[in-house]
């Protein structure tokens, strides 16, 4: 097997966060094209996230399998044919509910973090 | 539907349009392409520099082929699908191998699905009654003696007992001397001789068996001297009556009178099978627990339900000294001490060392199938040596190639498994018919779930044992030499020559171990046929006769009839008997029924030599 069957934690976080980006992308732009999605993390990310434009279509493939997008083949603003995500409405309701979770964690970890760095008493 | 499951159906629908679904990607990457280039063409880029600055940014394309495949499909099943092919293919080529190894491997599996079907039925699977755990056969004095009125009860100490104990919700019994084909079906058309078997009003609810259609036995029913009433079982109802749903409530002329059927019993209820193996009882009557029949003396057999939280010993404790104060109590009465055992131990449990040789047996028979089939394959991957250093030398790892090996041996097993259950079809259809045997519960025997899951289970370890000694010797093929120079492979099969005579010697090993098993049961079964038997059964037929009861007196019975029976002979097949060889022979009847002295019907055996 080409990629071994278990993945290390950090990997299948950042799976997660990359599908993420996609489903808020999708939400927030409409439907898009997958070099328009990549565009569009690597301006809001600073190249933070992306190795290369192409990882962009594993985290499409499976947020289609779950049901969270779907896609049809359109053509682009520049004539060319092209294949367009958009978010389906339980991608949204998964989004919602993803994000709420998420910025409750980060909440969390902020204030840890921040209490930890004022000198005890 | 979570996600979980929506994924896995959508990557097991993704192997099967690979084709598509391959062209589909490769279409959108060379979109991605041409707007990526055409973006840094705007920025002033040479168009060449423009494409090849896109390649970069994108990603190497073949390897983002392979994840775009391996995250929509299941890589762990294609693998399978493809490595199944692949011994698909090989075995074709070697079809006579391919047939040798399955037929082996059918009998083997043939016969242990067959053995675990019987094993299945009578020692595993519950009783079919409603929660048979809880249900005791409570015999009279030993078990163990062959004398059926030395095993049954009288009526009145089954009162008592019923009325008085602690660890019983309820007891019910069946008259243990029934009359094998004693109750005969008068009327249109030929007489028919039934089978009925006597029980207590709540024997049936006690087993939680209600009837298909109709009611149990009412009150008035099970009086001495009541109306008369029987209850149909399933089969005699589909045979005689054509599953006749108005037959409830119809009076059926018997020989002793007409009875009114009240109920008809389901088909899954088969009183024979649990209680008198190798017969068939027709209809059911009710048995008066009146002073008439206590006089009648020891025939009941009974069948307790344990109340929750008693078991046997405890109700065993309790029915001895309940029996002890009984006889105490009521000088008059016969002997009783309640020997108490459950239900299923009293059904199936003499049988068990049986099943245990038999299953014992079946288990050599399929260690000599793995050794067999491993020894084939052994020698298989001698001729293969090439193919597999080659797979090596273009980049099978090893764990590649031993999964290849091992799915070989599986997709070998799993089509030996699908002959074995043909077998075992057949083989369980030979055994429900058999009736020569009285073996309990042996026409419950079929192959249903278990015996499905138990036949997977045997065809995927019998797969793993045989082929792991050939999948084994795949890395040493895998080494380079092998393909530099085959002709020097005698050299280097040490360790293999050890490994097969290994396999050869054990498989002699257990084959003989069988064979003196089987001998030996031979030599009893022969002893057995060769008991004197004081006459010559090869040319010798039995007529019964049933005298009426109104023949008097009964001296006439014996004496006269068999006299005009013999004047009145119209079988042109059989010689009629010489006057002396007529046996009344109660005691040699089929099933339970052990006649007593006090017999009150009488049964003449004429016994005819076939005419040559």
């Amino acid at each position: 097997m080409r990629y071994g069957g278990e993945m290390s934690p950090q990997l299948e976080m950042l799976k997660g966060t990359l599908d993420l980006m996609v489903l808020q992308t999708l939400a927030a732009m409409g439907s898009l094209h997958g070099y328009g999605i990549a565009r569009r993390i690597e301006q809001v990310s600073k190249d933070a996230i992306l190795l290369n434009q192409g990882t962009i279509y594993a985290s499409l493939v499976r947020l289609q399998q779950r049901g969270l997008i779907r896609c049809e083949w359109g053509t682009s603003d520049n004539n060319r044919r092209a294949k367009f995500y958009s978010i389906t409405r339980r991608g949204s309701r998964r989004l919602a509910e993803t994000t709420e979770n998420w910025e409750q964690l980060s909440a969390v970890i902020a204030r840890f973090f921040a209490a930890q760095k004022e000198p005890s008493r | 539907m979570s996600d979980a499951i929506r994924a896995f159906f959508s990557r097991l629908r993704a192997i099967f349009t690979k084709g598509p679904l391959d062209n589909d990607f490769s279409d959108e990457l060379a979109a991605h392409l041409d707007l990526l280039a055409a973006e840094n063409e705007k920025s002033g880029m040479t168009p060449d520099q423009a494409r090849r600055a896109a390649l970069v940014r994108v990603g190497n394309r073949e390897s983002l082929r392979e994840m775009h495949r391996d995250e929509r499909g299941l890589p762990f099943l294609e693998i399978l699908l493809q490595d199944l092919r692949y011994a698909g293919r090989s075995l074709r080529r070697d079809a006579g191998f391919f047939f040798a190894a399955v037929l082996i491997m059918g009998l083997g599996i043939g016969a242990s699905a067959t053995i675990f079907s019987v094993v299945h039925t009578l020692l595993i699977r519950p009783l079919p009654f409603r929660d048979p755990g809880r249900l005791a056969w409570i015999a009279n004095h030993e078990d163990a003696t062959g004398d059926l009125s030395a095993k049954t009860t009288q009526v009145d100490h089954f009162l008592d007992l019923r009325e008085k104990n602690q660890s019983f919700t309820d007891m019910a019994a069946y008259f243990a001397f029934y009359g094998v084909g004693d109750a005969k079906l008068i009327g249109d058309g030929e007489p028919e001789r039934l089978t009925s078997v006597p029980v207590s009003q709540n024997f049936f609810p006690l087993l939680g068996v209600e009837p298909q259609i109709g009611r149990q036995f009412s009150n008035e029913e099970c009086k001495w001297n009541g109306p008369k009433a029987v209850m149909l079982s399933d089969g005699l109802w589909r045979r005689k009556f054509g599953a006749d749903p108005l037959i409830v409530g119809r009076a059926l002329p018997f020989d002793g009178g007409p009875a009114t059927v009240v109920g008809v019993l389901p088909a899954s209820f088969d009183f024979a099978t649990v209680f008198a193996p190798g017969s068939r009882m027709d209809i059911f009557e009710p048995f008066p627990m009146s002073p008439e029949t206590n006089r009648w003396g020891n025939t009941l057999l009974i069948v307790g339900r344990l109340k929750p939280g008693a078991s046997v010993k405890s109700a065993q404790a309790e029915a001895t000294i309940l029996g002890k104060l009984d006889k105490q109590s009521h000088p008059e009465r016969n002997d009783f001490a309640p020997m108490l055992s459950a239900l299923a131990e009293h059904v199936s449990g003499r049988l068990r060392p049986a099943l245990f040789l038999l299953a014992s047996a079946v288990s050599v028979v399929m260690l000599i199938v793995c050794a067999n089939l491993s020894n084939l394959l052994l020698a298989r991957g001698t001729t293969r040596q090439k193919e597999i250093a080659i797979r090596a030398a273009l980049g099978a790892g090893k764990g590649r190639l031993i999964g290849q090996m091992l799915t070989e041996s599986l997709l070998l097993s799993s089509c030996g498994a699908v002959a074995g259950l043909l077998l075992a079809l057949a083989g369980t259809r030979v055994l429900v018919h058999l009736t020569a045997v009285s073996i309990p519960l042996l026409a419950d025997v079929r192959i249903d779930g278990s015996v499905l899951g138990f036949t997977l289970v045997v065809a995927v370890v019998t797969g793993l044992i045989f082929g792991l000694a050939p999948a084994l010797q795949v890395p040493r093929f895998a080494l380079s030499d092998t393909l530099q120079d085959a002709t020097r492979g005698s050299s280097q099969g040490q360790a293999r020559s050890w490994l097969r005579s290994g396999l050869v010697i054990s498989e002699i090993a257990l084959a003989c171990v069988l064979l003196a098993g089987a001998g030996l049961l031979i030599r009893s079964f022969l002893r057995v046929l060769d008991v004197n038997l004081g006459f010559r059964p090869d040319r010798a037929a039995a007529l019964r006769v049933d005298p009426s009861s109104a023949i008097r007196p009964k001296s006439n019975v014996t004496h006269i009839l068999p006299k005009s029976c013999i004047a009145h002979w119209t079988f042109p097949a059989l010689r009629p008997p010489d006057f002396p060889t007529i046996c009344r022979s109660d005691a040699t009847e089929a099933g339970a029924s052990q006649r007593k002295a006090w017999s009150i019907r009488r049964k003449i055996i004429l016994a005819a030599s076939r005419a040559s």
